[in-house]
């Protein structure tokens, strides 16, 4: 078959990551795919390495790109203003439109959803199924399926690497986007808390390269006030390619992954972590509750729950035996539906049927 | 069984996913046998690869179904298509029913043959076997559709085991749904109270396990977001905040709303509020418009106790999205600023520190912090007040900076432009009409009720604490204790309301008649306010550009931006030629010979070796030239230029190319980029040169926060310090004693070197060179020694000195002086001095002139240097002992073979080897190192 995913931007956020391993899966399964990301905001680098993959190639190639013989797949991710030119173009294959935004501001488009092209919605999770299910009530009543296929991953990346150098103190670690739904203050309140009780613990915050100066300002001031800079490291973006060693570094320190996330329709970075060997003690919420259940692939708190967190970070570091049974329960996790293959796989048979 | 029974769907496995053992499972059933009434049937539904263990239950009224997979919701729904029943009863396996409950349900319903439900009591059997007390419910009887459903906005309180639903109703309300199956009881209830008329049985009849869902979990907000769109949601978002903007809410009167806030106090609502703030999306604080303070006052306690979190915000603040921000708790924290330089004002500030009454402030814990703005030194502090009380800030950006560090919530500014400014830069609430006095008295109104609610919550506390210590509760009699200590902190904070509405009623008639006067007064502070800030704001330009990298063109501004592909190409020359070294030095002066800094010298030696430098700098103005790169190897960038050029550096790798970042002087913006370097392949070095607190302690340096230095001195990979007593502070701070390396100031001979052997004639000349800031040169010593001796000429070059300087004729100060010409400048001099202010920040410096003094062929007189004892050619005096000291290095002859000794070993490139070689050839045991 043969493939072609319209993205709205190309930045470096977790859809690009998604599109990244989805095409590598396909092409794994004799499939034909390609990308094309309407706008520049500087994330091709997620594609190094992989051709087909187009970075604001203009509405003519776009055009031209949808005529193009032995086309059987067009899948828009959050890009409903690709609609009438999918519509306008002729092509007559099965349109998907795929879900992954957790913006309801622009995701009005899924209540006239049933009124365009589109044949399927592809969710990442059954959370963000049930979410637009009820939001969007023209969407439920259209009868368009709707159908969970997990976010991919590239487990010949993002597999456990020893370090290179031994590692000190465990490390509990935190990655994302300084944005509010990511609730990184609520980490940083964690792990300031985790600081006071325990000398033997070290922080990372990974992520916010691309933060407001306000923001940036706040991390280092509530890092300041919470007596935490000291402790906790701050890598403001650090390259896709290098997430495995972080990863593998945490699970290797003794230390885990804390996403505090108030809304996550997915998670993906639990699932890196989770390839990586890497322990995760996740906020009860969205997609990560699919993820991390607690005592079997993860451990898992209430969002904001300061020491229901604290509680479980405290028992995945200490409790050897808890820390391997998730950690082993997670890679099979992964293995058997995050794979690249297993994954674009059930793409395969969600576009298909 | 007749159609008018029971029908009652036993799922084995119960709604949070955990399948129960069979004792669990046998004592629900058994609980159904024992009923009193007999009118009903039971199916157990267990998932297929379960043991079918109520095979032996010889009861005909209980069969077994199976059914695929584990679903719990899947589980309910199949036994409610296998019972055939006027009524349904779900009954998860482990809650169990008193032998009485469906006879009481059938003899209530009897006399309410219209209702579609009935509710009984529960308790609840926690996990260690306690049991927790009844669900509260608000009354028995009979409830019309919506009565309850305030009952729901915060809790949830009964399980599906507490009722008893009629099966038509059931389907008509929607069933049961699988959006939220975590809370599919809440959600039922909530579609079913709003549309159906329920009987509620005070007795307690069932008994289940576990507690309720939490308060405000995501479920929980998502659930409330689905239902509480009537009225409710208004209410609850107007309270939020957002109800300005919502036409609907705006109808509701303020009394009614304050009523709603009550209803809701008694509910622990933090969590949830504060999501629900989040999720609606632009609801900026509980007031839609500019409070009268009353109101505030009178409300902020309920408020706080519901939330925790409150802005009490103008319309324009509320417009702000970064209003949405947590902004302390009640009682608010109270924060005074004042910005000014005028001597009135000073005075104005020390009164008000006076006034807060600080004891008793702190006592409450109350925290008052008065800021005083401007570039002038803050007032006088009075002996009795803590001198942290009063800051200097020196732009608007620290004040900033101080209300998110200290979650300022109040705010009280003197001028009604520093009150716009401020508020728009933190996006916090300002009122700026409330004179000193008055102002005293609120806050000390506000003590006085949180006081009060601070003791009424420290009893409570206290005897929950002694009952839990006798050991004669449970964790479910603890929660009981809890929930009476939330009512009594609810009763404390109403009074703490009524308190200070009868206190301020008083105390805001004489706020009036003197907000007037105060107004007057702030109108002519304030044009001197207005210059002051027209200064501040360039820096904020400067720090915003520096953060964001927006374009200042677009805003209008002049800027002098970094050549962006010209330094691209400078980064790929360095990392393909042949040396491999590439150096980034982030200090506070431009690249310059004639300036003579430590970072300018060092960088020299480096270029001179073949490395390439990119050397980071300050510059006061975006408008300001970037300053000259006068080597092909070398790049200057203004440190607000950072930001363009940290990808390309930080991604800039070559096969052998070795990058390191030696930071000079500990930025608060490297925070941000010291582990980002560290994780990028650079090899981290702090430099430290000066004792930065004090340097912050004198008034200067205020970008210096402590804990960015120990950031640094903690995971720098090498740590380097001027002299011992710098690096003993050093190690106090978190590095490893023994791992810091010492690499002295030193000495550029090409530019100095002049005549040791010169014959000293004609009246003596004491002489210095360098800052003439009175933060550290004392000019009263100089002065005073001056008089003393008006034998000597005293040559004082430099710049920063004070333009109201009085002193004798044999003082004399030119001027700066080019470093190039100091050599000819000095020839006629004596003595060279080194007179600082005694202190920490004297004690901590390793002045370069003194090694130029002895390259110059001078001896050396210091003031307050113990370290610098055995120095050759230098008389470390105290300063009562500085006229003599200059006496004694006058009057004997001057060692020029052991000053010229150890100018040689202090020569710039001895200094960079040493730091070079404090360079580990192996990377640091790091994470960052690791990825």
């Amino acid at each position: 078959m043969q493939f072609l995913f319209v993205y709205q931007i190309c930045s470096f956020g977790g859809v690009e990551t998604v599109l990244r391993n989805r095409l590598v899966g396909l092409r794994r399964l004799g499939h034909e795919a390609r990308v094309v990301m309407l706008e520049d905001l500087g994330g091709a680098a997620a594609f190094d390495g992989l051709d087909g993959v187009e970075v604001a190639p203009g509405e003519a190639r776009l055009r031209e790109l949808l005529a193009a013989p032995g086309l059987d797949v067009v899948a828009t991710i959050d890009t409903p203003s690709v609609a009438p030119m999918v519509h306008g173009s002729g092509f007559g294959g099965r349109v998907v439109a795929e879900v992954h935004s957790n913006n309801f501001a622009n995701m009005g488009y899924l209540s006239t959803l049933g009124q365009t092209a589109a044949s399927v919605v592809i969710v990442p999770s059954e959370f963000e199924g049930a979410l637009i299910r009820r939001e969007y009530a023209g969407l439920a009543a259209s009868g368009l399926p709707i159908r969970v296929v997990p976010n991919p991953i590239d487990t010949q990346l993002f597999r456990f690497f020893p370090p290179v150098v031994p590692l000190g103190k465990p490390v509990v670690g935190w990655v994302g986007r300084l944005e509010d739904q990511k609730n990184w203050r609520h980490f940083l309140e964690v792990a300031s808390v985790l600081a006071r009780r325990r000398g033997d613990l070290e922080f990372v915050l990974v992520g916010g390269v691309a933060a407001s100066h306000e923001v940036k300002t706040e991390v280092r001031e509530r890092a300041s006030a919470l007596d935490l800079l000291g402790r906790l490291r701050w890598i403001p973006s650090l390259a896709y390619g290098r997430m495995p060693a972080l990863y593998s570094a945490l699970a290797a320190s003794g230390g885990c992954l804390v996403p505090t996330s108030s809304f996550e329709p997915f998670g993906m970075t639990v699932v890196e972590a989770q390839a990586c060997r890497c322990p995760v003690v996740a906020a009860r919420t969205g997609g990560l509750a699919e993820l991390v259940r607690d005592g079997e692939t993860g451990l898992a708190f209430e969002v904001d729950d300061s020491a229901g967190a604290i509680r479980q970070i405290t028992r995945v570091l200490d409790d050897s035996t808890i820390r391997f049974a998730v950690v082993n329960a997670a890679a099979e996790q992964i293995e058997a539906r995050f794979a690249s293959e297993p994954a674009a796989k059930a793409y395969v048979d969600a576009v298909s049927t | 069984m007749s159609r008018n029974g029971v029908g009652i769907v036993v799922p084995t496995r119960r709604l949070d996913g955990v399948t129960v053992d069979e004792s669990a499972l046998r004592a629900t059933l058994q609980s159904l046998c024992d009923q009193s009434h007999e009118d009903f049937e039971v199916v157990v539904v267990r998932a297929g690869d379960e043991p079918p263990v109520v095979a032996d239950v010889r009861d005909p009224r209980i069969r077994s179904i199976e059914v695929d997979g584990r679903d719990p919701l899947g589980m309910l729904e199949e036994g409610l298509g296998r019972v055939d029943a006027r009524w349904i009863r779900f009954l998860p396996a482990g809650d169990t029913l008193a032998p009485q409950t469906l006879a009481a349900e059938s003899v209530a319903l009897e006399d309410a043959p219209d209702v579609s439900a009935v509710f009984v009591a529960v308790e609840r059997v926690l996990d260690d076997g306690a049991i927790h007390v009844a669900t509260a419910v608000p009354q028995a009887g009979r409830f019309e559709a919506g009565a309850l459903l305030a009952e729901l906005v915060a809790r949830n309180p009964w399980p599906l085991a507490a009722a008893r639903i009629e099966r038509d109703t059931l389907f008509a309300v929607g069933g049961l749904d699988r959006a939220l199956p975590a809370r599919v009881d809440h959600d039922l209830w909530w579609r079913l109270f709003a549309g159906r008329s329920v009987l509620l049985e005070p007795r307690v009849h069932a008994r289940v396990r576990g507690l309720e869902a939490p308060v405000g979990d995501d479920d929980h907000v998502r659930l409330l977001l689905r239902h509480l769109r009537g009225d409710l949601l208004e209410f609850v978002v107007f309270a939020l905040g957002g109800g300005a903007r919502d036409s609907a809410a705006q109808g509701i009167a303020r009394a009614e709303l304050a009523r709603r806030l009550r209803a809701l106090e008694r509910v622990e609502l933090r969590p949830l509020v504060w999501k629900l703030v989040r999720e609606s999306r632009g609801a900026g604080a509980y007031f839609p418009a500019d409070p009268p303070f009353e109101e505030l006052a009178r409300l902020a306690p309920e408020l706080a106790r519901a939330d925790g979190w409150f802005v009490p915000a103008t319309a324009e603040v509320q417009s702000t999205p970064r209003s949405l921000e947590p902004a302390g708790s009640f009682p608010p924290r109270v924060l005074v600023a004042l910005a000014t330089d005028d001597g009135g004002a000073r005075e104005r500030v020390a009164r008000m520190v006076s006034n807060l009454d600080v004891a008793r402030a702190r006592a409450l814990g109350l925290d008052l912090l008065v800021l005083h703005a401007g570039t002038e030194p803050p007032p006088p502090v009075p002996k009795d007040i803590p001198v942290e009380i009063l800051r200097h800030v020196g732009s608007a950006g620290e004040i900033e900076g101080v209300f998110r560090r200290r979650s300022v919530s109040l705010v009280v500014a003197e001028s009604d432009h520093l009150a716009v400014e401020t508020a728009e830069r933190c996006g916090i609430a300002v009122r700026s009409d409330w004179p000193t006095g008055p102002l005293v008295d609120v806050v000390r109104a506000l003590h006085r009720a949180s006081a009060a609610t601070a003791a009424n919550a420290g009893r409570s506390l206290r005897a929950a604490e002694r009952q839990r210590r006798a050991g004669k509760v449970g964790r479910a009699r603890d929660a009981a204790t809890l929930g009476a200590l939330a009512r009594s902190l609810a009763r404390a904070s109403a009074h703490v309301g009524r308190s200070v509405d009868h206190e301020l009623t008083d105390r805001l008639a004489e706020a009036q008649r003197q907000a007037e006067a105060a107004r007057r007064a702030a109108r002519a502070v304030e044009r001197d306010t207005r210059r002051t800030l027209d200064k501040l704001r360039i820096g904020r330009r400067i720090r915003e550009t520096l953060g964001r990298g927006s374009s200042p063109a677009a805003r209008g501004d002049s800027v002098v931006s970094l050549d962006l592909p010209r330094a691209e190409r400078f980064l790929i020359e360095a990392a393909s030629k042949d040396t491999h070294r590439l150096w980034v030095i982030y200090t506070t002066d431009a690249y310059s010979e004639t300036q003579g800094q430590r970072s300018t010298w060092i960088a020299r030696e480096l270029l001179s070796r073949g490395d390439s430098v990119v050397f980071f700098y300050w510059r006061w103005e975006l408008s300001e030239a970037i300053a000259p790169s006068p080597h092909p190897r070398l790049l200057s960038v203004p440190i607000d230029q950072f930001f363009r050029l940290q990808r390309p550096l930080m991604d800039l790798a070559a096969p052998g190319l070795e990058k390191l970042f030696l930071v000079e002087f500990p930025d608060a913006y490297l925070y941000e980029q010291i582990d980002f370097a560290n994780a990028h392949g650079f090899t981290t070095i702090y430099d430290c040169v000066d004792d930065w607190e004090e340097f912050a302690r004198a008034g200067q340096a205020h970008w210096y926060d402590p804990g960015v230095e120990r950031h640094l001195v903690r995971y720098a990979d090498v740590v380097v310090a001027t002299h011992p007593v710098l690096a003993a502070r050093l190690e106090a701070m978190g590095r490893p004693v023994g791992t810091i390396d010492v690499v002295p100031n030193g000495v550029a001979l090409d530019s100095l070197e002049g005549a040791p052997s010169r014959t000293r004639t004609g009246p003596p000349v004491i002489g210095y060179f360098g800052h003439l800031t009175p933060a550290w040169f004392d000019w009263e010593l100089i002065e005073e020694t001056a008089r003393a001796h008006p034998d000597w000429k005293f040559d004082i070059l430099g710049h920063g000195a004070p333009g109201d300087l009085d002193l004798p004729a044999n003082v004399n100060v030119p001027g700066p002086v080019p470093h190039e010409s100091l050599e000819a400048r000095t020839r006629g001099w004596h003595v060279g001095i080194v007179p600082f202010r005694p202190g920490r920040l004297t004690q901590a410096v390793d002045p370069i002139k003194l090694y130029e003094y002895l390259a110059l062929g001078l001896p050396a007189v210091v003031v307050d240097m113990p370290h610098l004892e055995g120095t050759p050619e230098v008389e470390v005096a105290e300063r009562g002992g500085f006229a003599r000291a200059i006496e004694r290095a006058l009057s004997r002859p001057f060692d020029a073979a052991a000053a010229s000794a150890f100018v040689e070993a202090s020569r710039w490139s001895v200094r960079t080897d040493a730091l070079c070689a404090a360079v580990p050839s192996t990377g640091r045991v790091d994470l960052l190192k690791a990825l």
